[in-house]
C-alpha cells in the first residue's frame, strides 16, 4: 500500500509539471511576434513574402492581397489571364480571398491581431476600428510617393480627397463611376400610350399614372403598374426623387454649417410626391417587404414600367425583358428637371480603398516596389488583361474593339477576381465590338451627367458620433420615412422625427462636420 | 388500465382536441417555413419569384440542384464540414468521457480542477486573445484549430460527471476484483452504460460543428476547405440585399444568384444534420439499469 501512494503522489506531481511546461511553452512561443512574420514559424494566416523588402532585380516580386468577393465561391487564380498579368508586371501575387459578407469580422480580427497581408482591401472605409488603426500609424502615408509614380500620380485629385484621413493619404482607392443613376423604362408602352418622354417631376406623375391605369400592354387587363419599388429605398427611390426636387445630396453646407438632406423643405417636397404616387398606387404598395430581384424581375416581367436604377444597368434588364417578352423596348429615359434644374446625386466616387500595413511591409524599399506594381496596373496591356483576359485566347482585337471569344459566364469567372485588384478607371479599357448600344449610351450618360453631379460634402470629413451612432440616428430617420410615405405619420410627425434626430446625436454629428469641415481647409 | 382512453366527460374530450390542435398548429408553424424551402428548392426561379408563398411547386424541377452540383465548391464544402462534424465529434466525445470519469470518482485535485472548468464556463477570453492563442499554437489553416479550442463544453462536462457519479460503484469495484484497469473499466462499463447521455452529447456537438461558420473564416485562409455555412451564408447574404454599403450597390455587376439556388443550398446543407436525429433515437432508451443491481 504505501509503494502504491508514493507512486499516486509522484505521477500527480508528473501531471501538473507537463502542464505547466505546456503553458509555459505556448506563453514562450507567443512573447516572439506578434506579427507572425518569424520565419522559423510557418504558419501565420497569411503569408508574407520570403523575400519581402529584397526582391532582387529580375526576381519576381511577392505580394500578399487580401480582398473580397461577391459570388458563391471564390475566384480563381490560376487561369492563363491571372498568371499572364503575374508575368506582366513580375510579380508572384498571393491572395487571399475572404467573402463579403464575413469580410468586415475578418479585417477587424486581422487589425486586432495584426495579422495583415502586404496590400489590404479596406471596404468599410469609415468604420472606427479602421480609422483609429490608420490614426495610430498602422499604415504607410503613401501621399508622398505618388509623385514617383507616373500613373499614380494622374489618378484623380478629387476622388483622393473623399479618401484622405486627417488631410493624409493612405491608400489607393479603386474608382468607380460618379453619376451613375438613371431611369429605365418601357418605350413601347410609351408610345402606345402616344406620350413624350417626362421632362419635369409632374410629366413623370402623368406618365406612371398612364402606365398604371390605362393599360399600356393592352392586354384588356389591369395588372401593369408604374413604379416598382423595393425595401431599401435609400438605394435608388429616394436619391432619384429628392434629386429632382433639388435636395442636398446627404448633406448640405452653407456658411460652414451642415444641414441633413431631410431638413430642408425640398426633402419633404420629394417625399409628398412619393406619397402621392403611393396613395394612388403608382407604386407596389408593399415595396416595404419588396426584395431587390424581385423588383427587377416586375419590370422584365412587364409587371411596371419604370425602373430606377443605374444607368449602366439598362443594358442587362433590357436583355432580361427581352426574353419575356421580345417585342419589348427598353430604352433610358432623359434627366429629370425639377426646379433647380437637372441634377444627379453623385456617388462616392470610390469602391474600397488599398492600404499598406506597416506590419508587413517593412521597408520604404517594399513600399515602393508595391506602388511600383500598382502603377504597373494601370499601363493599357495590364488594363485589358484584367478587363479582357488574354488576347487570342479569351478576346482578340478587331478594329480596335474587343471582341470577346468566351461565353460570357465564363469571362465572369475570369475577370471578376482581376477586378477586384484593379483600380483602374474603365477608360483605357478596350470597347466591345458589337457592345449593346444601351450599354454604349448608358455609359455615355454616366460621362455626360458627371457634369452635373452634386457631390455629398461630408466625403472626406469625420465626426466620431457619426461613426458611433449612424445606425441608431438612420433608424429613426428612416422608419420616419416609410411611415409618412404610407400614410402613418403626418407632417407634424415628419418634423417631431427630425426633432428627435437631432436630440438623439444629430446636432452633435452637424457640429462635428463643420469642424471637420474648418479643419480641412 | 383500460381506462386512460376512455374519455366519457365533454369537457375531457374538449381538452384532448384543442390539445391536439394546439400541438399541431405549433408543428406546422415549425414545419411549413422548411417545407416552403424545400418546395421552392424544386420549382423554377420564374415560379418562386411570382408567388408569394410556395408550398408544392407547380411544375417540378431540377434545375436548381443541377446548378449547384455542377461546380466542385459544393460537394468539396459538403466534404468539408462532413469531416470537421464527424472527427470533431469523435474528438469531443473522446475528450469529454475521459475528462468526466476520473472527475466523478473522488481522485486528488479534484476541487481545484473543477474549480477552473466552472470559471470557463462563466469567462472566456474572447474572439482576439483566443486568435492569438490558436496562432502561437500554430494551428492556423488547419481543421486542429476547429476542433481543439472547442473540445470541451464545460456544460456538458459538467452534465456528464454527474451522470457518471450516480453510476453505481458496485460494477466497478466487481470489475476490479476480476483485474480490470480504469481505462477497461471506462470503455466497457461506463460508457456502454451512459448511451443516452453519451448520444445527446455527440448530437449537440455534431449539430455546433455541422453549423461552424465563424471560426472557420477567422482560422482558415484556404477557402478550399472552409465548411458549407460559409457558402450558404455568402449566398444567402449576396442574395437578399447585400451589406447594405456602398460597395454592395457598385459591385453587384454580377448575376444574384436566384431564390431557387438559395433555397437548394439551404436544403443541401441542413439535410445531412436532420438526418441524423432518427439514427439515434434509440440510444435515448429508457431502463437499461434495471436489474442489473441486486440489493
Amino acid at each position: 500500500m504505501k509503494k502504491r501512494l508514493g507512486f499516486n503522489r509522484a505521477n500527480g506531481f508528473v501531471v501538473w509539471l507537463m502542464v505547466l511546461a505546456m503553458i509555459a511553452g505556448c506563453a514562450g512561443g507567443n512573447n516572439g511576434q506578434p506579427g507572425g512574420t518569424d520565419p522559423a514559424n510557418p504558419t501565420s494566416s497569411v503569408k508574407p513574402s520570403a523575400s519581402e523588402g529584397e526582391a532582387a532585380p529580375g526576381e519576381p516580386l511577392r505580394i500578399s492581397v487580401i480582398a473580397t468577393y461577391y459570388t458563391p465561391q471564390p475566384p480563381d487564380t490560376t487561369n492563363s489571364a491571372w498568371v499572364k498579368l503575374q508575368e506582366l508586371t513580375n510579380t508572384k501575387l498571393d491572395m487571399t480571398w475572404v467573402p463579403r459578407s464575413a469580410y468586415d469580422d475578418k479585417i477587424s480580427i486581422s487589425l486586432a491581431s495584426n495579422d495583415l497581408p502586404q496590400a489590404m482591401l479596406a471596404l468599410n472605409y469609415t468604420a472606427a476600428p479602421l480609422v483609429n488603426a490608420i490614426k495610430t500609424g498602422a499604415f504607410w502615408e503613401i501621399g508622398p510617393y505618388l509623385s514617383e509614380f507616373p500613373n499614380l500620380s494622374q489618378m484623380n485629385e478629387l476622388q483622393f480627397n473623399f479618401t484622405k484621413v486627417e488631410g493624409k493619404t493612405y491608400g489607393l482607392y479603386r474608382p468607380r463611376s460618379i453619376a451613375r443613376h438613371g431611369i429605365t423604362f418601357r418605350r413601347d408602352w410609351l408610345e402606345r400610350l402616344g406620350l413624350q418622354e417626362p421632362a419635369n417631376p409632374e410629366e413623370l406623375y402623368e406618365v406612371l399614372r398612364a402606365f398604371t391605369k390605362d393599360d399600356p400592354d393592352n392586354n384588356g387587363q389591369d395588372d401593369t403598374l408604374g413604379l416598382g419599388e423595393y425595401k431599401d429605398i435609400e438605394a435608388y427611390l429616394l436619391p432619384h426623387v429628392t434629386s429632382w426636387f433639388g435636395a442636398p445630396n446627404k448633406w448640405s453646407v452653407e456658411n460652414g454649417e451642415f444641414e441633413a438632406e431631410f431638413m430642408t423643405p425640398e426633402y419633404l417636397e420629394a417625399l409628398k410626391y412619393i406619397k402621392r404616387l403611393y396613395d394612388e398606387g403608382l407604386i407596389n404598395r408593399d415595396f416595404v417587404v419588396t426584395e431587390e430581384l424581385q423588383r427587377t424581375t416586375m419590370f422584365s416581367q412587364g409587371k411596371s414600367g419604370v425602373l430606377l436604377g443605374n444607368n449602366d444597368g439598362a443594358a442587362t434588364l433590357k436583355n432580361e425583358t427581352l426574353k419575356y417578352n421580345a417585342d419589348a423596348v427598353v430604352d433610358l429615359m432623359g434627366n429629370i428637371a425639377g426646379p433647380k434644374g437637372e441634377r444627379v446625386f453623385a456617388q462616392q466616387g470610390y469602391t474600397g480603398v488599398y492600404l499598406f500595413p506597416k506590419s508587413s511591409v517593412k521597408t520604404e524599399e517594399n513600399l515602393k516596389q508595391i506602388l511600383g506594381f500598382f502603377d504597373r496596373l494601370l499601363e493599357a496591356d495590364a488594363i485589358n488583361v484584367m478587363a479582357w483576359g488574354v488576347e487570342g485566347e479569351h478576346y482578340r482585337i478587331v478594329d480596335g474593339h474587343a471582341e470577346q471569344l468566351i461565353k460570357q459566364e465564363e469571362k465572369s469567372l475570369l475577370t471578376d477576381g482581376l477586378n477586384e485588384l484593379s483600380i483602374d478607371d474603365k477608360s483605357q479599357r478596350l470597347v466591345a465590338k458589337g457592345a449593346d448600344e444601351l450599354l454604349l449610351k448608358g455609359e455615355k450618360r454616366i460621362q455626360d451627367n458627371a457634369a452635373i453631379a452634386v457631390p455629398n460634402p461630408a466625403l472626406g470629413l469625420e465626426s466620431a458620433t457619426w461613426t458611433q451612432s449612424k445606425s441608431e440616428l438612420d433608424k429613426i430617420i428612416n422608419d420616419a420615412k416609410i411611415k409618412f410615405i404610407t400614410g402613418q405619420l403626418d407632417e407634424a410627425g415628419w418634423e417631431s422625427a427630425i426633432a428627435a434626430w437631432l436630440k438623439a446625436g444629430g446636432q452633435k454629428v452637424l457640429a462635428e462636420f463643420a469642424d471637420s469641415l474648418a479643419k480641412s481647409q | 388500465m383500460t381506462t386512460m382512453l376512455r374519455r366519457t366527460s365533454v369537457s375531457g374530450l374538449i381538452f384532448d382536441i384543442s390539445n391536439y390542435l394546439f400541438l399541431a398548429a405549433m408543428a406546422l408553424v415549425t414545419l411549413l417555413p422548411f417545407v416552403h424551402i424545400a418546395a421552392g428548392s424544386f420549382a423554377t426561379s420564374a415560379e418562386v419569384l411570382g408567388s408569394k408563398f410556395l408550398l408544392f411547386p407547380k411544375t417540378f424541377s431540377l434545375e436548381a440542384y443541377r446548378f449547384i452540383f455542377s461546380e466542385p465548391t459544393l460537394l468539396r464544402s459538403i466534404g468539408a464540414t462532413a469531416w470537421i462534424t464527424i472527427a470533431g465529434t469523435v474528438i469531443n466525445m473522446a475528450m469529454t468521457a475521459l475528462m468526466a470519469y476520473p472527475l466523478s470518482r473522488n481522485i486528488k485535485g479534484k476541487r481545484p480542477i473543477m474549480a477552473l472548468i466552472v470559471f470557463t464556463l462563466l469567462f472566456s477570453g474572447g474572439m482576439i486573445p483566443s486568435f492569438f492563442v490558436v496562432k502561437g499554437l500554430g494551428l492556423l489553416n488547419t481543421y486542429w484549430a476547429l476542433w481543439l479550442p472547442v473540445a470541451i463544453n464545460p456544460f456538458y462536462l459538467i452534465i456528464l460527471i454527474n451522470f457518471f457519479r450516480q453510476l453505481p460503484v458496485d460494477y466497478e469495484e466487481s470489475a476490479k476484483m476480476d483485474g480490470g484497469s480504469d481505462p477497461y473499466i471506462l470503455w466497457k462499463i461506463i460508457i456502454p452504460l451512459s448511451l443516452p447521455a453519451m448520444a445527446t452529447f455527440s448530437l449537440f456537438y455534431a449539430v455546433a460543428h455541422w453549423n461552424t461558420f465563424f471560426n472557420a473564416i477567422i482560422y482558415i485562409n484556404d477557402s478550399a476547405k472552409w465548411p458549407i455555412q460559409v457558402l450558404l451564408r455568402q449566398i444567402v447574404i449576396m442574395s437578399s440585399g447585400g451589406i447594405g454599403d456602398v460597395s454592395y450597390s457598385t459591385e453587384a455587376q454580377y448575376v444574384v444568384p436566384p431564390q431557387t439556388i438559395k433555397m437548394a443550398v439551404i436544403v443541401v446543407a441542413t439535410l445531412p444534420i436532420i438526418a441524423v436525429y432518427p439514427f439515434l433515437q434509440k440510444y435515448f432508451a429508457q431502463g437499461m439499469l434495471l436489474g442489473s443491481v441486486k440489493g
